[in-house]
């Protein structure tokens, strides 16, 4: 699954160029879940960044690795099945293996599945003149009862084959030592052999093009894609040698003659030839591992059966993710508030030293009060209601993805997202949501057709993210649950599970909607890979999500609330004609507020909060304080008088709470949508879609709290 | 009369083995990219709580397959 640093929103503001001089360029590549990302972790440990390359949507992580003998840089490529063309990231790999500059490419296959892995490794060692095969996961392959005689597979693959468990760094030694020696000399690489008219015809298109001859071996790889009609290939080809390449007459008579020579054989279409090139190529992997890996249990692994006849059982399966997805969110809820007070105690330390100091400026109490009030008060509001449920909700997360339950929660659910005409991914995508929504959008990458994976991104708004939370969660205990007691605390628990329900249920009835409407008629298929389950790495994972998103979250309030601060305490506190800028504003929109059940303060707030949704409360505090100059005082009880006192009922706070779920998202979260769609149209309909929702809901509400009055 | 066999047919627990893939080359390549071509010996292995998708067990690996993309691998 694509739930990495880079897809969890770490990279969407963070691209760095590093000048460094590397001793070597070292490239891993494989299929997806075989523990590539460990393998590059253990290497590189925390010397590693995400970084968009030009022009693609997929990401690639780089990295350093320091061995005694120099620095080396660690290129991470995303996990791919095949180097033919399909996916974006097939393409990337395909292009970079065959076309890139590096020194080594480290193949990384699991064990535990060796046969498959092999028809990637077969393929990469066509399209690379140094290649070595990494065999991770060599534990798990032992607990199955798998034996893998390594002697033989270097003989019949004719590369060297060094097997590791990734998850133990001592295992890595002769990796490190390979990488940092490169591979000695005595190979003898042993290549597929393809139907001889496959041959022949590669032979036929290499001799119209003595850069094909060049290339050597490479040359076969590149003309079994040339000849495939693999036209983003043909592309890489021509930007990598200069388009006169196969625009060449000797070129184009090549190609037609050897196109003709295959229809002579019976092969008539590009399919026929994928088709007898991967046969071939499935065949030899195949034979290879009947002769390499030795069974000594059956194949059907009875702890993975077990596990899955209770998590995706017909009676517990549901019971089952009901369970863990509520423990997440309850232990999310339930350590965010410790962490928040701890961290409000901090801040308030921290603003009594900084009253101190800016006391001493001399800069008035108008500049204090922007400081303090305005700055600090925006930032520390942000930073310690948003950051502990993040910390703790992605480390739980990343846990249940290592363990291999996410895509089980996929497979459970793939029915009804199927019948809402997307498919069992996006339930996870939703569950990122729960998170941040931008890190929802990016993880909509694993849904491999566009039309779900655009259904994926605009809908993912709908779930309620971190950041929303705080605000829902206040709102809740202050006017629909009120009472203190255990009681009045499970029901505003259950309050917030309903009203994330009711972003589920909105979610799928859209995407029902969008399916038939703006994006009907591309099919769809669902291939879904099942991994075994594994044991996760409790250190790594809270280590790894401190740092990557963690920070990045603490960066990412800072650079938003601060100057967001700034801004609304000076609309807060600048008068024209006795009114602040801020009232005005509430004014403007108080006819359309009050419409929807709302106010113009509150309306305001929202629009004020694109930047970040966590500062919607704060915005409304402020701008109620400025304009009723009530003494406010912070914590529940504070703002439940000030909100009174400013005419909210449980009609307010209901209009609220639907408005606060259904509205435009953030303002990462659209850059994220634009990024990640690359269309303006998609962007806007994943701003207005939720808005409208959300302004029909409350209008509805409003309406019937009237007549009930 | 006998009746074609299809992947769909296959009830948790029963094995096959593919005689054709689906024609529709997207899902073709995917399902060759896993490694399934003619001949491939494929167990149903588990269904989802809802009876679709099923688990089958190919190459030693763990795939989950819709109904309907089943239904367009035949078996011999």
């Amino acid at each position: 699954m694509g739930l990495t640093n880079s897809s969890t929103g770490g990279s969407v503001l963070k691209s760095r160029n590093q000048r460094v001089v590397f001793d070597k360029t070292v490239v891993l590549a494989g299929c997806p879940n075989v523990g590539k990302s460990t393998v590059f972790n253990a290497l590189t440990g925390m010397n590693q960044h995400t970084g968009n390359w030009a022009g693609k949507t997929v990401s690639v992580a780089e990295g350093i690795y320091k061995g005694r003998g120099g620095t080396y840089r660690i290129i991470d490529l995303p996990g791919t099945y095949s180097l033919f063309s399909g996916s974006s990231e097939q393409e990337l790999a395909r292009d970079y293996i065959c076309f890139g500059d590096y020194d080594l490419l480290v193949a990384v296959c699991d064990a535990t599945a060796l046969e498959r892995n092999l028809i990637l490794v077969l393929q990469m060692i066509e399209a690379s003149d140094n290649v070595i095969l990494c065999i991770n996961l060599m534990d798990e392959a032992e607990k199955k009862g798998i034996e893998i005689d390594f002697d033989t597979l270097e003989k019949l693959l004719g590369i060297p084959v060094i097997p590791v468990s990734a998850n133990n760094k001592s295992t890595l030694k002769a990796l490190e030592e390979m990488i940092e020696k490169g591979k000695d000399g005595d190979h003898k690489v042993k290549t597929t052999n393809y139907p001889r008219a496959v041959t022949e015809s590669c032979e036929i298109l290499m001799s119209g093009s003595s850069k094909l001859v060049q290339m050597s071996r490479r040359g076969l790889f590149a003309s079994l894609r040339l000849l495939g009609g693999e036209s983003s290939f043909e592309k890489a080809f021509a930007d990598h040698f200069g388009n006169q390449i196969i625009q060449k007459k000797e070129y184009k008579e090549a190609l037609a003659s050897a196109k003709d020579h295959l229809y002579k054989n019976g092969i008539c279409s590009c399919i026929e030839f994928h088709d007898a090139v991967l046969e071939s190529l499935v065949k030899n992997a195949e034979n290879i591992a009947s002769r390499a890996v030795r069974f000594k249990k059956s194949q059907v692994y009875e702890r993975d059966r077990r596990l899955d006849r209770i998590l995706t059982d017909r009676k517990y399966g549901f019971a089952a993710m009901l369970i863990l997805l509520s423990a997440v969110f309850f232990i999310t809820i339930w350590g965010a508030n410790y962490i928040s007070d701890f961290l409000y105690y901090i801040f308030g330390k921290l603003q009594l030293l900084l009253e101190r100091f800016v006391g001493g400026l001399g800069i008035g109490k108008k500049g204090i009060g922007f400081i303090i009030d305005g700055v600090f008060g925006t930032t520390a509001t942000v930073v310690s209601v948003m950051l502990p449920p993040m910390a703790i909700f992605f480390p739980l997360f990343t846990i249940l993805e290592d363990l291999g339950y996410l895509p089980r929660i996929a497979y459970n659910l793939d029915r009804p997202f199927k019948k809402c005409g997307s498919c069992g991914k996006m339930s996870l995508t939703m569950c990122m949501g729960l998170g941040c929504n931008a890190a929802g959008v990016v993880g909509s990458r694993i849904i491999d057709s566009r039309k779900e994976r655009i259904i994926a991104i605009v809908t993912n708004s709908f779930m309620p993210c971190n950041g929303k939370f705080s605000g829902l969660i206040t709102v809740i205990t202050l006017f629909v649950i009120t009472g203190g007691g255990l009681l009045s605390k499970l029901g505003s628990a259950a309050c917030v599970l309903g009203l994330i329900a009711l972003g589920a249920v909105i979610s799928l009835a859209s995407s029902h909607i969008l399916s038939r409407t703006l994006l009907s008629g591309e099919s769809s298929h669902f291939v879904l890979e099942l991994p075994s389950y594994r044991k996760p790495q409790f250190l790594r994972v809270i280590v790894r999500s401190m740092l990557d998103r963690t920070l990045f979250v603490l960066a990412r309030a800072i650079a938003v609330a601060a100057p967001a601060g700034a801004l609304i305490w000076l609309l807060a506190n600048i008068n024209v004609s006795g009114v602040s800028l801020l009232g005005h504003m509430s004014s403007f929109f108080s006819d359309i507020g009050e419409f929807m059940g709302l106010d113009g303060m509150i309306l305001t707030a929202f629009l004020l909060g694109f930047p970040a949704n966590e500062i919607v409360i704060p915005l409304i505090i402020m701008g109620y304080s400025a304009e009723t100059s009530i003494n406010f005082e912070m914590g529940y009880e504070g703002i439940g008088a000030l909100l009174t006192a400013n005419n909210w009922s449980v009609k307010t706070a209901i209009c609220f709470l639907i408005f606060s779920l259904f509205h435009f998202p953030c303002s990462t979260t659209l850059l994220t949508v634009k990024k990640e769609t690359g269309s303006v149209f998609w962007t806007l309909v994943s701003a207005l879609l939720p808005t409208f929702i959300g302004f029909v809901l409350c209008s509805i509400i409003n309406f019937a709290f009237s007549l009930g009055v | 009369m006998n009746r074609i066999k299809r992947l769909s047919d296959l009830d948790v627990g029963d094995v096959g083995v593919v005689k054709s893939l689906p024609v529709e080359k997207t899902i073709r390549n995917k399902l060759m990219n896993i490694g399934m071509t003619a001949g491939t010996y494929v167990e149903c292995i588990g269904e989802s709580p809802l009876k679709d998708p099923k688990a089958f067990l190919i190459r030693g690996g763990v795939v989950a397959l819709r109904f309907e993309d089943c239904f367009e691998i035949l078996l011999q």
